[in-house]
């Protein structure tokens, strides 16, 4: 039996298999020679679609590249009215206002720096515009969502000024886990917990715990863990933790904090 | 075969002939008994068998069954109408009949307890269709469809019906036995319990009671007799069973229903059932009936014997219900005792199952009482069905308890119920009787299967079959008569009416009992009782009312006394309290007790109050607690409390001394009105009118108030006395047996200083004016001086530390916001503190400016107090705290300082390598007011946080895994290095120290990967990653202690970094040559932490050869604060504070 070919199909097939190369080419050609890193700023990710050619014909096809422009969200406004503060003293409005008038300047100029929306959150925070502080560390954690430390600024911002607590516990841990080391936002998430979320459960114990294995030197979270067991009255593992933040006080050398350990664990009872 | 079925189409030919003219002529004649006597009763048998054998109705065989008999038959079926009890039915009924016969059906469907919600309307619709189908049911009519037919009319007949309606009712002498309505021919299963077979009525003509003697049965058809466990006779009435149940005789007879009675005028109608043999294997298919044949009384009887009803086919396939039985949880479980007059008492109890088989209903149960008591030592007497009461109602003879269900109580299969039969003790003469409630038989609860409509009886042989326990009436008897505690010892006060003189308790059992005269002695301590005789004696009971006297107490034995009661005392049932109450003439000593006494066996005349039965005490004498005859007395103290302290001046309501008065050894309750108190200085007041508004207060009640209030004028000199006299604005009154205590209260100027104390001496405490309250007697209050504790005055004030929770150095990413800068402790003392504001100060001015801190705010828990902001060049900052925060006293209160750090870098605020302490600013600025003195308070003390470390970004160190053993391959430790994610780290230089045990190591080097599988070097360095370019040569080792350098470096040597990515972790190697890895060997290494920061006084950063040439040198690494930082860039800083790598540094011991 002969195969016999039909010649419009030997076309068409071929026609396929062009297409196919092409497109498995311009996806060769568009791979980064390594794995894109999450931390690189969003705008180096972007494709300069210059260096790509528009358009690629193979017979009747039309081939095009689809755009590959980074998908960031539009940046919030930085024409914010600022608030009121009467409790604030003038002069420190001022100053104030003034960073935030350059910061602004900047962040017109570059609406990448990661740095300037940062600082534009903390003075917009100190000013009482807790929503517009809000926007621009959100703003900050999409430019570089692997810098831990704008996601302990909203977590600081959502527990302590706008009383948001899972936003807050959410943002500490996202911190946390992009920063494992940052002693603050251990602690932060710790008052966070001990005071007002959670407060019924272990969820602060257990933080202290990962915080203090994760950062055997940091004294002042052993204390705290020593002093939360003693206010639980759970007093065995209160000596437990008061010993070994003592333990630690001494190897520092920090003979006053020794002392004052020492007299909160004998007082235990 | 064809011969047979002619001959037998002939004989029934013939037969329904003959049986047709019987029927027939039986509405024309009335047969004598003589001409009916030609039959024997076997053939008569025998005839009606037949006629049921082939479905002739009910009437119709009673017709016959009459004719034969020579009785008078009834109407029959002829005429088309059943007259069935009060009802004429002429036609069937169903959904949509009407009529009067309609209206009739529904009223005796209601009247038998059948629910028809729109009563008795003359349609018959859905609920009169339901209620027959009930009604069906539970007279055993199948199909149960509501299809009211020739079936139904004729059971109806015999259920509903009173009179009977087939067989007219003889009249005459003595009494008359008739037929009624007999139940239909149908199956009698296995086990079967009262399965009906002739229906009969017994009325007595004559004009007394008469006594049956029992009924004869006998039965007939093609059966055998051990088809039949038993033989039982049915009040129809109440579906009880009449005597035991019986088996038959030889002559396959029986007699039932033992003896029973019949009054004047009585008709009761009776039914022959049959309680059919578990297994009736042998018997299936045969068919039985019961004649009743003669009625046992010496009565004329009237009326044609024997009277026949149904023929059941006997039937082994059918498997009915069963209920199964225990015994209730309302069952008393055991023999008790009940008082008399107790009711509701629970007799007997019983819980029945259902079994799988079909739903089950309860009809009757009938309980036998065969205890001592009569049925009028019972009342209320229910049986308990699931909780519902249904009335007991007790026979003739005084010993059975029927209660009955008309419409039945439904145990569905499965399910059980708890029947107990309750009731009250009442009888007034039945103390020591007993009552015990039994179920005789099975057959005495009456249950119907709801399926297939038969009687199902429990098992068991046993008479009685259910066994209840015995209760026992208890009539009166007194349980205790003994001292009652609750009339307590106590002081009692002399010429005082109604003193408490003893008291006792009485505790009854079933019934009140009343005594005519009681005797109590009344003795003191020491002393002739005689000659102080109590008066006005009185027993009174808890609620104070007096039951008997008031006597006065006569004198006995010369030296005794005592008093009589002829009261006619009532003691309750249960436990009661009375108590002896009196007064105390004047003149007996302060100090004896008093004692009464009383002997219950003595009393007289105590009879129990429902029987009338004389009681008997067996309680001999007894005394009641001994009452301590009390002057009135009051004496005077200082407390203990408030104990020695300072009080701050300006506080208003300061306590000086507590007083304490007691009257707990007087007899009666005292007053007074006023008080001489005195003020004793130890160090000189500031004024003689330091203290003002002083005033004594019980409790929140003042008791000197407008102008008794006192304003002292205190000699101001030290160790001086000032009395002072407090005039009360009404007495104050010391209940007997108490305690009370006044607190002295004054106001402290604001000027106010020096100490002193607050007391009374003897002499003013003398001089108090206290009087009895019930005796009016002058009382001379007792005590001795004392002074008082020293008050001392004071200002108040606040200090504050560093928290032992404050963080501890640290290097923290710029912009990073709420770090914490510090915990401050502060604590007042003396008084308490509303502290207002609170001063700030950089502390490290050399190496920090406010433009290093964008903001900062302070903390109490979770509560945001205020906020500061340094401006400019100033190092200063103060927070005015909104809501003042309250330093309690002697309480240790914490604020937490936070700072929003600024950015490090170019253009920004910040300055890299800042260290940001701030501390607190203890002059004037942190400031609060005392809350007693409303002084102005500036604290003391201060505080050294350690401050954190400013930086872009910061590494962070940690030991890698590595096996413990295998030194031989060279490998001495692993660590990594990881960059916060803020910004990349460079590193220049590590350093680390050995100390080897046996084994030898040369050519040591640190490599460098970039992933946790130490594959893969890092770049820019020696091609394996090695950061040395050439490994350390082992003569760089002399000891333990030699701190071996490892700078990057390129191939070529030329000085290098290495790199950290932000968020990344590089991974470091130490390896080197190791010779003499024999057992035993081990290599600790360690890579070395810096202890301070490098001194770098003016940049607080510098080159990697600046901060090289520091004393703290192991470890340089960069933040690269602009730019990724060469080690000729001003951007080096050492490892001090580097988080996992201590100032001694980092360990590992490996080993072979």
């Amino acid at each position: 039996m002969k195969f016999v070919y039909n010649r419009t199909y030997l076309i068409v097939g071929a026609l396929v298999l062009l297409v196919l190369l092409s497109i498995g080419f311009f996806i060769y050609t568009q791979k980064p020679a390594s794995a894109p890193q999450d931390d690189q700023d969003a705008r180096t990710s972007t494709i300069d679609l210059s260096k790509i050619a528009t358009t690629t014909q193979v017979g009747d096809y039309l081939i095009e590249p689809i755009s590959s422009t980074p998908t960031l969200p539009t940046p919030p406004s930085l024409d914010r009215t600022v608030p009121e503060t009467p409790n604030m003293d003038s002069a420190v409005r001022a100053a104030i206002i003034l960073k935030l008038s350059e910061i602004v300047a900047t962040l017109k100029s570059d609406s990448f720096s990661f740095d300037a929306w940062l600082t534009l959150g903390t003075l917009r925070q100190a000013l009482g515009d807790y929503v517009g502080a809000a926007e621009a560390w959100v703003y900050a954690t999409k430019l570089s969502p692997r810098i831990g430390v704008a996601y302990a600024n909203l977590g600081n911002l959502y527990a302590n000024y706008t009383k948001d607590y899972p936003k807050a516990e959410a943002s500490y841990l996202k911190g946390i886990q992009n920063d494992p080391r940052a002693v603050n936002t251990y602690r932060n998430l710790f008052e966070l917990y001990l005071y007002s979320y959670k407060t019924d459960t272990g969820a602060a114990e257990d933080l202290l715990k990962t915080g203090i294995a994760k950062l055997p030197n940091a004294l002042d979270l052993k204390v705290l863990l020593a002093r939360y067991y003693r206010d639980k009255g759970r007093i065995a593992d209160a000596q437990v933790a008061y010993t070994s933040a003592i333990t630690a006080a001494t190897a520092v050398g920090n003979g006053a904090l020794t002392t004052e350990l020492t007299s909160e664990r004998d007082a235990l009872r | 075969m064809t011969s047979i079925v002619n001959n037998s189409l002939t004989k029934v030919a013939a037969l329904v002939v003959a049986v047709s003219l019987v029927a027939g002529f039986a509405f024309t004649f009335t047969a004598s008994r003589a001409e009916a006597a030609t039959l024997s009763a076997a053939q008569i048998s025998s005839i009606i068998s037949l006629l049921q054998s082939f479905g002739a109705d009910a009437s119709t065989i009673a017709n016959v069954s009459a004719s034969l008999n020579g009785t008078a038959p009834t109407g029959g079926s002829t005429g088309g109408t059943t007259t069935s009890g009060p009802c004429a039915f002429t036609k069937d009924l169903t959904i949509g009949s009407k009529g009067a016969d309609v209206t009739c059906l529904q009223n005796a469907l209601i009247a038998a307890g059948h629910s028809l919600p729109a009563g008795a309307t003359g349609y018959f619709g859905t609920q009169t269709q339901a209620a027959v189908m009930a009604w069906q049911k539970a007279a055993g009519v199948s199909p149960a469809a509501g299809y009211f037919g020739a079936k139904s009319r004729a059971a109806f007949g015999g259920t509903s019906g009173t009179t009977g309606g087939t067989t007219p009712t003889p009249s005459g002498v003595g009494i008359s036995v008739s037929g009624g309505t007999q139940p239909m021919n149908s199956l009698a299963p296995k086990g079967a319990a009262r399965v009906p077979f002739t229906n009969f009525t017994l009325t007595n003509n004559s004009g007394s009671a008469v006594t049956v003697n029992g009924v004869t049965v006998e039965r007939g058809g093609l059966a055998q007799d051990a088809a039949f466990s038993g033989v039982v006779l049915i009040d129809k009435s109440n579906n009880t069973q009449l005597g035991t149940s019986k088996t038959l005789n030889s002559n396959h007879q029986a007699i039932l229903g033992d003896t029973f009675t019949l009054n004047a005028g009585e008709s009761r109608t009776f039914v022959v059932a049959g309680n059919m043999a578990s297994s009736l294997t042998s018997y299936t298919g045969q068919v039985g009936s019961f004649s009743v044949v003669a009625v046992n009384t010496t009565a004329t009887v009237s009326g044609s014997l024997p009277i026949m009803g149904a023929s059941q086919t006997l039937n082994d396939t059918l498997t009915i219900g069963t209920v199964s039985t225990s015994t209730s949880s309302y069952d008393p479980g055991a023999a008790q005792d009940r008082n008399l007059g107790d009711t509701a008492i629970k007799f007997a109890g019983i819980k029945f199952t259902a079994g799988s088989g079909e739903d089950l209903k309860l009809y009757s149960i009938r309980f036998r009482q065969v205890g001592s008591a009569s049925s009028v030592d019972l009342a209320n007497m229910n049986v308990y069905v699931d909780g519902t009461a249904y009335p007991a109602v007790v026979d003739s003879t005084g010993k059975y308890y029927t209660a009955s269900f008309p419409s039945g109580i439904l145990i569905a299969k499965g399910f059980s119920s708890d029947v107990y039969i309750s009731g009250d003790l009442v009888g007034s003469n039945s103390a020591s009787r007993t009552v015990d409630f039994d179920l005789d038989k099975v057959t005495d609860v009456y249950f119907v299967g709801q399926l297939y409509g038969y009687g199902i009886a429990p098992s068991g042989t046993y008479t009685p079959w259910f066994n209840g326990y015995v209760t026992t009436i208890r009539g009166a008897s007194v349980t205790t008569i003994s001292k009652a505690n609750e009339v307590a010892a106590q002081n009692i006060a002399l010429n005082v009416p109604n003193q408490p003189l003893g008291g006792y308790v009485v505790d009854i059992l079933g019934e009140a009992v009343t005594t005519t005269s009681q005797v109590f002695n009344l003795n003191y301590s020491s002393g002739a009782a005689s000659s102080y005789l109590l008066t006005s004696v009185s027993l009174v009971d808890e609620n104070g009312a007096v039951v008997a006297g008031p006597v006065d107490a006569v004198a006995v034995n010369g030296t005794e006394q005592k008093v009589t009661f002829t009261d006619s005392v009532t003691y309750k049932t249960g436990r009661h309290i009375y108590t002896l109450r009196g007064k105390l003439p004047t003149g007996v000593t302060n100090g004896v007790t008093l004692t009464a006494s009383t002997t219950p066996s003595g009393w007289s005349s105590v009879t129990g109050q429902t029987t009338g039965n004389s009681v008997t005490i067996s309680q001999g004498n007894f005394s009641m607690n001994a009452m301590t005859v009390r002057t009135a007395a009051l004496a005077v103290a200082v407390s203990a409390t408030p104990a020695a302290q300072n009080i701050v001046a300006g506080q208003q309501g300061v306590l000086f001394a507590n007083f304490q008065f007691d009257a707990s050894q007087s007899g009666e309750d005292v007053r007074f009105s006023s008080l001489g108190l005195t003020a004793s200085t130890s160090a000189a007041l500031g004024s003689t009118t330091d203290l003002t508004s002083c005033q004594l207060f019980d409790g929140s009640t003042a008791l000197n108030t407008g102008s008794n209030v006192v304003n002292p004028t205190i000699t101001a000199t030290a160790f001086t006395a000032t009395a002072a006299t407090f005039t009360l604005n009404a007495p104050v009154t010391v209940a007997k047996g108490t305690v009370k205590t006044l607190a002295l209260k004054c106001n402290a100027s604001s000027a106010a200083s020096g100490s002193l104390k607050w007391g009374i001496t003897s002499t003013q405490i003398a001089a108090v004016s206290v009087t009895g309250v019930t005796s009016s007697a002058s009382v001379t209050a007792t005590g001795s001086t004392n002074n008082g504790q020293l008050m001392t005055i004071a200002s108040g004030a606040f200090t504050v530390a560093t928290d032992a929770s404050s963080p501890s150095y640290a290097i923290a990413a710029a912009g990073t916001n709420g770090v914490t800068l510090g915990v401050y402790k502060f604590r007042a003392t003396t008084d308490s503190v509303n502290l207002n504001r609170i001063g700030l100060k950089l502390t490290n001015t050399a190496s920090s400016t406010a433009s290093d801190l964008v903001t900062v705010s302070l903390w109490n828990g979770s509560t945001q107090i205020g906020t500061a902001t340094f401006v400019g060049s100033n190092t200063n900052a103060t927070s005015t705290l909104a809501t003042p925060l309250v330093l309690t006293k002697d309480t240790d209160v914490t604020v937490t300082v936070k700072g929003d750090l600024a950015l490090v870098g170019t253009s920004q605020a910040g300055v890299i390598g800042h260290l940001i302490a701030v501390d607190a600013d203890m002059s004037t600025n942190t400031q609060g007011t005392g809350v007693g003195s409303g002084a102005t308070i500036n604290g003391t003390g201060s505080t050294a946080v350690a401050g954190v470390r400013l930086q872009k970004s910061y590494p962070t160190v940690a030991k890698d895994t590595l096996s413990s053993t295998g030194i031989g391959d060279g490998i001495l430790m692993r660590f990594k290095v990881t960059a916060n994610s803020k910004g990349d780290v460079g590193i220049s230089k590590f350093s680390l120290t050995l100390a080897t045990t046996t084994a030898t190591v040369t050519g040591t080097n640190i490599y460098a990967y970039t992933d946790a599988a130490y594959s893969t070097p890092v770049s820019g360095v020696r091609s394996d990653g090695a950061m040395l370019a050439t490994d350390q040569a082992g003569s760089v080792w002399a000891s333990s202690s030699t701190v071996i350098e490892y700078y990057a470096q390129t191939a070529a040597a030329a000085s290098t970094t290495v790199q950290v990515p932000a968020g990344e972790t590089r991974y470091f190697e130490v390896r080197g040559s190791v010779s003499g890895a024999t057992s035993g060997a081990s290599i600790i290494t360690t890579i070395q932490g810096d202890a301070a920061y490098p001194s770098l006084a003016t940049t607080f950063i510098g080159t990697a050869a600046a901060t090289d040439g520091d004393t703290n040198d192991d470890f340089i690494w960069s933040p690269n604060s602009s730019a990724t930082a060469a080690v000729t860039d001003s951007d080096w800083t050492n490892g001090y504070g580097v988080a996992g790598l201590p100032s001694a540094g980092l360990t590992n011991t490996r080993g072979q």
